[in-house]
């Protein structure tokens, strides 16, 4: 069972070390909230690896791929078989371009669907640990965490000068 | 002087190590590089009768490192007009190999030009050339205007790669108390100067560089058949161009900059930037030479898809083909979508070096078909002297070509100024 906690920090280098310190005992699952885009933050946050390309993307394009050259060809072969210049009604030169722009399109379209539904949006309720002041000039520092560590965490937050909640 | 190199990240004196290090460490090759210049020639010599083969792999071997050379500067002035501060080193890196261009111009002069007559089919018969076709194919005003267009992409190339350094140069020489350029105003001033004047010559290069290379691929290639034409075949043969001069840039890279001290400032960053670039070039190819094919495939007319006959329907040049989509287009497409890929010095280089292997062989497929007669059983390949002489020569242009670019390196500033490096990633 996990647990999130969040603090409020007044000051950006606080919530860099505090950042920092939670990463050296392990913690992965860290978030913040920041009133400005910060490189320093973004770039010591644990980055896990997305997965829309596997999952959305790859599977978008083998779709569009796939309907880009089926399509064309039930249409060329059953609806209108405009045979041209005596070549064969299903071949695969000029399906290329159909077969292409679907692959985009699709690819597209599944990458932003998986963008939406693996970040789960949208989020009727919000962030429970959302604090208006990070859209000022404050940083919160959301952790997610095992229970048992819950506590460690909490005094981590405390003794760097975060308002913990 | 301190003030005006106030770059956040690297400091005068560093900038002045780097640059002493980066020079005192430009591969020593010189030796080997002219020992395979000797064998270029001896090869040449050795094709220069009979079917003139030797002759004909020069041809190629022109095509093939001129573009590589000239390519990589417009790659450098392209970055320095989109003002491109993801790799000011990278840039530079091509920007030295303006050093092959003036080569080229001379390799023009006392080769392409007296030779022309052995190379290209249409200059023995240009009689059967009637009309517009007739004029623009007459031998001087094709070889002039090609030499002229090659000599303004050098001048525009040279005069770019000058501007770009002088305030370097200038500072370096202040820094190191060492004698300045003549008529050194001050860096500030020099500086200004060269952004305004780099700027009109960038432009220039770029511009240049696409009429001239369309032009070179419409007279030096597609009129070796000079009956078939496509409109599209300038912009494919640049384009292809671009793309393999960023693989032959990877190489260099990969090549230089730990020897040379600069792998803090051409990291996995730099490498991904170029390798979004090649994915890019290479699509764009794939679609230029897709583009012609379509057409030609669904007219099927005579005068048009027998140069796509000579090539797909023939047994040797079919493997050829077969492997210049592969490691042209379908491997670098599918490996440089990958970031990881992407960010690893030696995949990039693997991938670069199956690039340049198909594009070596890409410019053969254009260039040859119509030089070697008969199709199938009849068909008449190059004899073994042929074959070694056409082997030497290509390894002579590759001497000749790295030994400019080392020159180059040590002519050039390798290390742009402070004010335009942002290393150590980003």
């Amino acid at each position: 069972m996990s647990e999130t906690i969040s603090a409020v920090f007044a000051h950006q280098d606080t919530a860099i070390r505090v950042i920092e310190d939670l990463r050296a005992r392990g913690h992965r699952g860290i978030d913040v909230m920041i009133p400005v885009p910060d490189h320093h933050i973004l770039d010591i946050l644990p980055k896990p690896e997305t997965k829309v390309g596997w999952i959305f993307s790859l599977w978008g394009g083998i779709f569009g791929v796939t309907l880009g050259f089926l399509f064309p060809a039930w249409a060329h072969s059953f609806v209108y078989q405009q045979i041209t210049g005596g070549k064969p009604v299903i071949t695969w030169p000029p399906f290329v371009v159909p077969g292409f722009e679907m692959l985009v399109l699709f690819t597209g379209l599944a990458t932003f669907t998986g963008v939406i539904v693996l970040c789960r949006l949208p989020q009727r309720h919000g962030d429970p640990h959302f604090d208006e002041r990070a859209t000022e000039d404050h940083y919160v520092v959301e952790v997610t965490t095992e229970e048992d560590r819950v506590d460690e965490v909490r005094a981590l937050l405390r003794e760097a000068g975060g308002e913990v909640r | 002087m301190a003030a005006s190199h106030a770059a956040p990240m690297m400091t005068d004196q560093e900038w002045v190590d780097l640059n002493r290090r980066a020079r005192a460490n430009v591969p020593q090759w010189e030796i080997p590089a002219l020992v395979l210049v000797a064998l270029g020639v001896v090869g040449l010599l050795l094709g220069l009768g009979g079917n003139h083969r030797g002759l004909q792999a020069f041809w190629v071997n022109f095509l093939f490192w001129g573009g590589l050379a000239q390519g990589a500067v417009t790659f450098a002035a392209a970055v320095w007009l989109t003002r491109g501060q993801w790799g000011p080193s990278v840039a530079r890196i091509a920007l030295l190999q303006v050093a092959f261009a003036p080569v080229m111009l001379i390799l023009f002069l006392l080769v392409i030009v007296p030779s022309s007559g052995s190379v290209v089919p249409w200059i023995a018969h240009a009689e059967e050339l009637h009309g517009f076709k007739g004029w623009w194919l007459s031998r001087w005003f094709m070889l002039g205007r090609d030499f002229i267009g090659l000599a303004l992409l050098t001048a525009f190339g040279l005069k770019f790669a000058s501007v770009l350094m002088r305030p370097e140069r200038g500072a370096l020489a202040e820094l190191r108390r060492t004698t300045l350029p003549p008529g050194w105003r001050g860096l500030e001033v020099e500086r200004a100067a060269a952004q305004a004047s780099a700027f009109r010559w960038g432009i220039a290069v770029v511009i240049t560089y696409m009429l001239v290379y369309s032009l070179i691929g419409f007279d030096m290639v597609m009129s070796l058949e000079p009956h078939w034409y496509s409109t599209m075949f300038g912009g494919y043969y640049f384009v292809t161009t671009l793309y393999m001069a960023l693989a032959a840039l990877i190489l260099w890279l990969t090549v230089l900059r730990r020897r040379m001290g600069l792998d803090g400032l051409i990291g996995p960053l730099q490498y991904r930037d170029v390798g979004s670039i090649m994915l890019g070039f290479c699509i764009l190819s794939a679609y230029t030479c897709f583009a012609q094919y379509l057409p030609i495939w669904y007219g099927n007319l005579p005068e048009e898809i027998s140069y796509v006959l000579n090539r797909l329907d023939h047994p040797v040049w079919v493997p050829l083909v077969k492997f210049i989509v592969f490691g042209g287009f379908i491997i670098p497409l599918v490996t440089l979508i990958n970031l990881r890929v992407k960010k690893t010095p030696a995949a990039m280089c693997l991938i670069a070096l199956l690039i340049l292997c198909a594009g070596f062989a890409e410019r053969n497929v254009l260039v040859l078909p119509p030089l070697f007669p008969g199709r199938g059983e009849t068909f008449v390949g190059p004899s073994a002297l042929e074959a070694l002489s056409g082997l030497l020569v290509t390894l002579g242009f590759a001497g000749l070509y790295v030994l400019s670019v080392l020159q180059g390196l040590r002519l050039g500033v390798i290390v742009p100024g402070p004010w335009r490096v942002r290393p150590f990633a980003y």
